[in-house]
């Protein structure tokens, strides 16, 4: 039984990805097809969830990688279209990078590494202590600052790197550490 | 995905992407290419030491008659702390006994075979775990680079507005620079669940002594043990008292009798030989991701209980499940392939990456011809490096200095190939496709 729906997720997961190359291969958007290689795919990872849990989720999305290389590769080996090319656009010497540049590309540096990794531990820390208080059990709290200093740290570096002025860089750091000053200082880091 | 993303935040998508890229690139790329080595970690061990006797499992009174032949060649030196029997399993059948001083491999009979020679799989191992620095410093810049990954792939998706629709659109047999933004967009998105779970579980391993340490700071007074003890377990008390070491044999009847369907890779004697010691059996579980229970015994082979990493809470459950998601060991040889193809696959984009920001640098006036060169270096220097070092280790043997033969073949790859390309700086570059121009 459980053997068999693991089968089966991992047969759909390989076939919901034939349905969307399927799907995006044709001129126009086809939202029936879409629909149904998205489904497939929430449906293999269901089935083998429900058959293995998360070792079975794990395997199903590999099969899906798998089948989605093999495609890669068959689009690898295929002729290319005949497409136009245009010319090079004309080259200029582009200005040499000045001393205010580097000073710049350093102070986005130490914003959006150090700074932005010492926010992610502190919001990280605030989390746990708010979730211990719901309460949560002790395991779940500490792993939980494991789990989400990894999560939170590049997503807030992304973030600061999407915006170029620097008071919104700034703003993305500090709001979030005044957020998590506030149950760190109120309730205290106990365990 | 083009209606969800306005053009301007494609753009800085694209640039936010860029800058992540190039602060990472080069110790991503050797991350990566050492990760989907080091994924044969025990068939490598299989490897270096050919005639090392292995076996599909021991008796429980051969692993006794090991552990007091290997307790007996210590006696009048200090007591080890722990000592540990890596029991036969599927991808690593021997069984090996290792403690603080020495490591040796035994035979069916429980007797002392050979010392373990897999200086080359521990170099690999260590390389990509710590980039061969000291652990603190290593692992945490690795963990730092995972993060990168995890950010990499997000502005990656935002980079791409087209990211559905050309998902299986890969021209590999054109001949110029949008095959190579092809490889890199293609394999980076189908790659994308793996690159996020792989960068988010090294991440957890790489960051412990920053995430750890800070929440050991803050509510364990600075002792990590303590902050890790609610999810692994905490280390029994010491008691340095003298006493007879604990018989393994019992414990692994138990084990058998009523835990039938656990496969035991690790038995573990804490403080043996003193009144503190306990055993402790590490059981792998089928078709699970994490990647043991801890099963408990006192010295005199009585059950005392579990940790709670199969079935306790939660978190400890997916903490004992980062390891084999990241390492790709939970589901024998096809997982295992899946994983270095992937891995390669990952390594090719961080690789196609520069080149395509190398490209458009060109493309915009600012050709950097050494830099190309160079990067062409490490994109072949480094797996070529790592294939010197195994070359030195199965031609010359397991003593050979493997971290400087790793680094003086990298090193010098890069510079042969800057030397190389140096007159390729006046050359005229390609016409390119207005896919690049945005």
């Amino acid at each position: 039984m459980s053997d068999g729906t693991l089968w089966l997720g991992c047969a759909l997961a390989a076939g919901s990805v034939a349905v969307l190359r399927l799907s995006w291969d044709r001129p126009r958007r086809d939202r029936g097809l879409n629909a149904l290689g998205w489904a497939g795919l929430a449906g293999a990872t269901l089935l083998a969830g429900l058959a293995e849990g998360a070792w079975g989720v794990a395997i199903a999305i590999l099969v899906a990688t798998g089948a989605a290389c093999l495609l890669l590769v068959h689009a690898g080996f295929e002729k290319p279209h005949a497409t136009r090319r245009f010319a090079l656009a004309p080259r200029v010497a582009a200005p040499a990078a000045h001393a205010g540049r580097w000073t710049r590309g350093l102070t986005t540096f130490v914003l959006t590494g150090p700074l932005a990794l010492a926010v992610a531990v502190a919001v990280a820390l605030a989390m746990r202590t708010a979730a211990m208080r719901w309460p949560v059990a002790e395991a779940d709290g500490n792993v939980m600052v494991l789990a989400l200093v990894p999560l939170l740290w590049p997503l807030l570096t992304f973030a600061m790197l999407m915006t170029e002025r620097r008071r919104a860089q700034l703003a993305m750091l500090l709001v979030p550490l005044a957020g998590a000053a506030a149950p760190l200082l109120l309730l205290g880091g106990s365990a | 995905m083009s209606a969800l993303l306005s053009k301007d935040t494609v753009r800085r998508g694209v640039a936010a992407h860029s800058a992540i890229g190039l602060v990472c690139c080069a110790l991503l790329y050797l991350i990566c290419v050492s990760g989907s080595a080091i994924v044969l970690y025990e068939e490598f061990q299989r490897l270096e030491q050919l005639d090392a006797p292995e076996m599909e499992s021991i008796a429980p009174q051969a692993v006794d008659r090991a552990v007091a032949a290997v307790v007996a060649s210590e006696a009048g030196e200090p007591p080890t702390t722990h000592l540990y029997v890596h029991m036969p399993t599927e991808a690593l059948p021997r069984t090996t006994i290792t403690t603080d001083t020495q490591a040796v491999h035994v035979d069916a009979d429980g007797a002392i075979a050979a010392p373990e020679e897999n200086a080359w799989s521990e170099f690999l191992l260590a390389l990509h775990y710590r980039l061969n620095l000291p652990p603190v410093w290593g692992m945490t810049l690795v963990g730092m680079f995972g993060a990168m990954i995890v950010a990499l792939g997000v502005s990656g998706v935002v980079a791409h507005p087209r990211i559905f629709r050309d998902a299986f659109r890969l021209r590999a047999r054109r001949k110029d620079e949008v095959a190579t933004l092809d490889w890199h967009n293609r394999l980076a998105v189908w790659t994308l669940p793996f690159a996020l779970a792989i960068a988010l579980t090294g991440t957890m391993i790489g960051l412990f002594y920053v995430a750890g340490f800070s929440l050991a700071a803050s509510a364990y007074d600075g002792d990590s043990e303590a902050a890790l003890a609610p999810v692994f377990g905490a280390e029994g008390e010491a008691d340095p008292a003298p006493a007879p070491v604990p018989r393994v044999a019992p414990v692994l009847a138990h084990m058998a009798r009523d835990y039938p369907a656990v496969r035991v890779s690790y038995v573990i004697l804490h403080d043996p030989g003193t009144r503190g010691q306990h055993v402790q059996v590490i059981g792998e579980h089928h078709r699970r991701l994490v990647f043991g229970e801890y099963y408990h015994f006192a010295p005199d082979g009585s059950f005392e209980g579990t940790t709670g990493l199969a079935d306790g809470a939660m978190g400890q459950q997916f903490a004992a499940s980062i390891y084999n998601l990241h390492f790709g060991n939970y589901g024998g040889l096809p997982v295992k392939i899946a994983y270095i193809v992937f891995g390669v696959a990952l390594s090719v984009v961080v690789a196609t990456g520069t080149f395509i920001w190398l490209d458009k640098q060109a493309r915009k006036g600012r050709p950097r011809p050494l830099v190309h060169a160079g990067w062409w270096g490490v994109t072949l220097g480094v797996p070529l490096a790592i294939l010197a070092t195994l070359l030195a280790r199965l031609a010359l043997g397991n003593g050979e200095p493997f971290v400087a033969i790793f680094w003086a073949v990298t090193l010098a790859a890069v510079g042969l190939a800057i030397a190389q390309r140096r007159p390729w700086a006046k050359r005229r570059l390609p016409p390119a496709n207005p896919e690049y121009a945005r």
